[in-house]
């Protein structure tokens, strides 16, 4: 297990790499002169090719990526354009705040997705499967920031029972929480039903049936297991819908994560900043497919066997 | 060349097989109609609705008004027809969609083929480079090439499409490695068809199920994602109605004038939800064994 | 109030009227007052206003000072994040609240905008107009323990003009300490703009050491006011507490937070919720509801906010004037400000804001999409060269921009795109010149600073964004300052609106008002016509 876990953080290495070549590469095409922007205007031309040649700008992109790498590994994001704060400092002190968003949200995702699905395929055709499969349905199509919106009209303005925004304790996480939520629930609850469902009906469920178990053993102690590994993988691919669906939350809620310091980076043009917030996204996007992977690992002995 | 015909039959006959089950299935057979009707909406607009003077033309005497005979879904800020404005934005929504779906499919077709049915050297650089791409969500690729290119429609749609290439690629790729080794193409290969022919002829249509499903859930996350990009102002600028930037728009009103919200998300939704139940219907038709 | 304090201040006021910078008393709570109207009754000579004014209205009411409050955190919300903590790295409002509480300057404005001393004591100018001498308080502390003087006040005004965003301030930097406790200023020219550019944030008095030293006010900013900086959580608030040592004494409200809230609804639902005091900007839709509430004050008041859209006058097509007259003529104010501002503003068809004297409408030519087309001819510019990028920095602007580009199309044929930038980067954008059009306003409390910042040709690549460069202005704005005579000042201010009328160098849209939401039970919020507030009166009731 151990070999398997190094291996696959090995394999990360060259998806980072590769990413923030990806990135860099991008954001490199964004207009203006780096050094111009970081001096303004009162610099003169002196000082400019100065900053330009202290920067690398003159060197070939490769070179400069090379350089930026390099500085990254020392915790070095570059410059702000607009603060003229270190990158790494900004994104650092929001980083916490979109991880307790995301963080929670995943957590109430899977609480109430997965017996919802296990619940719905057991009961396949009752009201209840029927009811949460079309909320579950909705919840898949319903615009995340629109359904922030709708949140905020209810619970916000016309009851007001939750902050409309900000990042005031757990009160005010709440509703971003729950509108960045139930998108993912619904599509896990949908997978888990229908992988549930495909379980149920296996040859070995039916011995275990037959063999006199009570159906809620078979189900938790036989089924679930089985069941949980498309879960699984929908989970990790969610996690990625979820990074996209923070910053649309984030600026819905005015939640001061690295979502929304991206989105106002990007009105202010400020490139290392918003190079800054992406790769901390993309980073923390491979690491959680690496756990993703790891905790498939343990539910599905198949893919252990393979590492071996 | 004989096996050739009789396989584009059966295939023809799967399909047809297939059709059958769809149009059975309830639920893709509302989610067909809602979409075929928000695609006639889309096109007809201009009949119904003159862009100039009642899409963007601002009527200050009439602003905010609620919905009534006059204005089915209200007015906004500046007095435009929200009605007139909600069927116009399918236009924009729905033709983005389509065209990035069509180029990102195109080109995840050809690198998936490449990638499946050459396999080895081939397979491992463009599957490393498509794993790259889908290591960062793809909301956020946007993003990143919309930062970087600026805004307007043709940076929308190439960055949605940069951003829709992977996924089809990786479809594609699995359903040649699964027909490749089929018997059917080994003859093929035995007989000395071309390569191209083969993918094109063979493998290509008889893996046709899952990215015909891909291609429908595509559709739907890239109107999403144009909705959601216009709404913190990276996507289609002002004047032109979107959905997205209307709600962005409509968003300061929410508390007096929350029919502003409620329209252009409504039309979202119902769009999205159209898909998904087309798409689940097209994956319970094309895959039987899933039922 | 103590008495040493009031007979200073009669003594001040004295002075004032004998050298009448500038006279203007309209701070009347009221939403209606017509423009017009209002240039008319304020033109009233500068003597007249200074001696009318009631010490309760003029003067900031310091009554709070030593009162108890019943609680002690104020939650204040802003739409905007201060770029800087730095009195001179910045020249942004939401900078200089954020200055205001951590350092003070030598004089300050009032509720009428005339200028009182703070951490002056008193001050003469010789007969010539060209040496200020200033005497200090003593014992004033800096929130380091040290005690503040006059090589202090010397290195900060030197500070001021050596840094780029607030040069244009630095206008005594040209002193000398006479001892610890005087100030010796001298200029080459008689300028009677001196007290209200030492009122500016750029002329903070911080601890000359700590210059000197390369301290990092951002990061620390030591000063002598009434708060001291306790923490910034980035994007989200800051942090304050009251000053013991402060030199009008400790502020009542020993916390003070101020929350960024860009989104305008969410700041007044938090009011409304009780969890936040007071809105700095209040969103516009919102203002009657808020007047509804029971439990809540607001006040809505002329302002001397003045908004336009910037034309940068180098760049085409607003290199143009024929064109440029084409787009005022084009541009309907009352939509403007009915749909951009929800009718909380005032139309305005002048390019010097009309709450001072001397101000005129005189020489715009006002809508009229018919004279416009034919301006529009008389450009010969083509369809296509007339499109622009009109950047807008907020939610309201984006409203106001698209009005503009409505009534552009439909009266001119011209598309304008709109683009959305934040406001640091369209403020760092318009000062070098890097755009063509933009939404804009200037806050000043004397005309004298606003013809100064906005039209003189030594502030282009500074706060003159249209970068108009004519020597005429410039020798009118000189001979403005040059002038101690308040009649005198109205005349040049005439002459220089309506030149700058005629030739219309960018696009009047509305003259802002002030507004503010409270608490009701916060007592002592007092805000003047140029948003100036004093947090250190307030307490709760």
């Amino acid at each position: 297990m151990i070999k398997f876990i190094i291996k696959r953080l090995l394999a990360l290495i060259p998806v980072i790499i590769g990413v923030t070549f990806l990135v860099y590469f991008i954001m490199s095409l964004a207009p203006g002169d780096p050094a111009l922007l970081l001096l303004g205007e009162d610099a003169t031309p002196e000082q400019i090719a100065d900053l330009r040649e202290e920067m690398g700008l003159d060197q070939p992109l490769i070179v400069q990526y090379g350089r930026y790498m390099f500085k990254l590994v020392t915790g070095d994001m570059g410059t702000s354009y607009k603060t003229k704060n270190a990158v790494a400092k900004e994104v650092f002190s929001r980083f916490p705040n979109t991880l307790i968003l995301a963080g929670f949200s995943t957590l109430v995702s899977i609480v109430l997705a997965l017996p919802l699905g296990v619940f719905a395929a057991v009961k396949q055709n009752s009201l209840f499967d029927t009811v949460s499969m079309v909320v579950a349905l909705l919840g898949v199509s319903i615009p995340i920031f629109w359904f922030g919106l709708l949140l905020i009209l209810l619970f916000a303005l016309k009851l007001g029972w939750f902050p409309v925004s900000g990042f005031d304790g757990f009160k005010s996480l709440v509703l971003p929480g729950l509108a960045l939520a139930f998108q993912h629930m619904a599509a896990i609850a949908r997978t888990t039903r229908s992988s549930m469902l495909e379980t149920i009906r296996q040859d070995y469920i039916r011995t275990v049936r037959a063999k006199g178990l009570p159906e809620n053993k078979v189900i938790t102690r036989h089924a679930l297991k089985n069941a949980l590994i498309p879960t699984i993988t929908v989970i990790g691919l969610q996690i990625g819908g979820m990074m996209g669906g923070s910053v649309l939350t984030e600026s819905v809620f005015a939640w001061p994560g690295i979502g929304r310091l991206m989105i106002s980076s990007i009105s202010g043009r400020d490139t290392p900043m918003v190079l800054g917030c992406i790769l901390m996204f993309s980073i923390t996007f491979s690491i959680i497919n690496l756990i993703v992977d790891i905790v498939y690992g343990f539910v599905d002995p198949r893919i252990k066997a393979q590492y071996k | 060349m004989a096996k050739n015909t009789e396989k584009v039959q059966k295939s023809k006959g799967q399909f047809a097989e297939a059709w059958v089950r769809l149009r059975r299935n309830k639920g893709a057979m509302i989610g067909l109609s809602i979409f075929l009707l928000i695609v006639m909406i889309a096109l007809l607009s201009p009949v119904f609705f003159d862009y100039e003077t009642e899409v963007i033309k601002q009527d200050y005497g009439s602003v905010k008004l609620a919905p009534s005979s006059d204005h089915w879904f209200g007015t906004d800020e500046f007095g435009r027809d929200i009605f007139a404005r909600v069927c116009w934005g399918s236009r924009a929504s729905l033709a983005i969609a389509a065209i990035v779906t069509i180029i990102a499919l195109s080109i995840g077709a050809v690198l998936g083929s490449l990638a499946g049915y050459y396999g080895g050297k081939v397979d491992m650089i463009i599957m490393r480079i498509m794993d790259i791409f889908m290591a960062i969500p793809g909301m956020l690729l946007a993003i990143c090439i919309v930062a970087a290119l600026g805004t307007g429609t043709e940076k929308l749609v190439i960055a949605m499409t940069i951003s829709s290439v992977p996924s089809f690629s990786r479809i594609v790729r699995g359903a040649v490695l699964t027909v490749r080794n089929s018997e059917y193409v080994r003859a093929a290969t035995a007989i000395g068809a071309k390569d191209r022919h083969i993918i094109f002829s063979h493998v290509l249509p008889n893996g046709l199920a899952p990215i015909i499903v891909q291609t429908t859930l595509r559709f739907a996350t890239v109107i999403l994602s144009i909705a959601g990009l216009s709404f913190i102002g990276l996507g289609i600028q002002p004047p032109q109605p979107e959905w997205g930037s209307m709600l962005a728009n409509a968003r300061s009103f929410i508390r007096d004038y929350s029919y502003m919200c409620a329209f252009p998300g409504l039309a979202i939704m119902i769009t999205i939800l159209s898909l998904n139940l087309l798409g689940d219907g097209l994956r319970d038709a094309l895959d039987p064994r899933l039922k | 109030m103590t008495k040493k304090m009031k007979r200073f201040l009669a003594l001040s006021l004295a002075l004032l009227m004998a050298f009448a910078v500038v006279g203007c008393g309209s701070t009347e709570n009221t939403t209606t007052a017509a423009p017009a109207d209002n240039t008319q009754t304020t033109a009233a000579p500068a003597a007249d206003t200074t001696t009318k004014a009631p010490e309760s209205q003029g003067t900031p009411q310091t009554q709070a000072a030593g009162q108890k409050s019943s609680k002690d955190t104020i939650i204040i919300a802003t739409a905007n994040e201060t770029p800087s903590l730095t009195s001179v790295d910045h020249n942004a409002v939401a900078g200089s609240y954020m200055n205001k509480l951590t350092f003070s300057t030598l004089f300050d404005t009032d509720m009428d905008l005339n200028v009182y001393p703070s951490l002056a004591e008193s001050y003469e100018v010789s007969d010539d107009g060209l040496d200020w001498t200033i005497k200090l308080k003593q014992g004033v502390k800096f929130h380091n323990g040290a005690e503040m003087k006059a090589a202090d006040v010397v290195r900060s005004l030197k500070l001021c003009a050596e840094s780029s965003n607030t040069a244009t301030y630095g206008t005594a930097a040209n002193c000398e300490a006479v001892d610890d406790y005087t100030v010796k200023i001298h200029t080459e020219v008689p300028y009677s703009g001196m007290l209200y550019d030492l009122c500016h944030h750029g002329n903070d008095i911080l601890p000359a050491d700590l210059i000197d030293s390369g301290h990092n006010f951002n990061e620390a900013p030591i000063g002598t006011g009434p708060y001291k900086f306790v923490k910034w959580n980035l994007g989200e608030s800051l942090e304050f507490e009251a000053f013991e040592d402060y030199f009008e004494g400790e502020p009542p409200i020993k916390h003070m937070i101020w929350k960024i809230i860009p989104e305008g609804s969410s700041r007044t639902i938090s009011l409304e919720a009780g969890e936040i005091d007071v809105i700095i900007e209040v969103e516009s839709n919102d203002i009657s509801r808020l007047q509804d509430d029971e439990g809540i004050d607001v006040y809505v008041g002329t302002g001397t906010s003045h908004n336009f859209m910037l034309c940068n006058t180098e760049k085409a097509p607003f290199n143009n004037e024929e064109f440029r007259i084409a787009c005022q003529q084009a541009i309907d104010k009352n939509a403007c400000v009915q749909v951009g501002q929800n009718g909380f503003a005032m139309p305005c068809d002048s390019l010097l804001p009309i709450v001072f004297p001397g101000t005129t409408t005189d020489g715009m030519p006002t809508y009229n999409p018919e004279e416009a087309k034919k301006h529009l001819e008389a450009s010969g510019l083509s369809a296509a060269e007339c499109n622009f990028t009109l950047v807008c920095s907020d939610d309201a602007k984006v409203r106001l921009g698209q009005v503009i580009q409505s009534n552009l199309k439909e009266n001119l044929g011209i598309d304008v795109q709109i683009e959305q930038q934040d406001l640091a980067t369209y403020l760092e954008n318009s000062r070098i010149g890097e755009y063509q059009a933009a939404l804009g306003g200037y806050t000043s409390s004397s005309l004298l600073a606003y013809i100064k910042g906005v039209w003189h040709s030594s502030n282009i690549n500074a706060s003159n964004k249209t970068r108009t460069n004519d020597p005429k202005v410039d020798a009118w704005i000189e001979a403005y300052a040059a002038s101690f005579d308040a009649d005198e000042q109205a005349k040049i201010a005439t002459e220089l609106n309506t030149y700058l009328n005629e030739h219309c160098f960018q696009i009047p849209t509305y003259q802002g008002q002030v507004t503010r939401a409270y608490a009701s039970n916060l007592k002592g919020f007092q805000v003047s016509a140029s948003g100036n507030h004093w947090w250190q009166y307030c307490y709760f009731e």
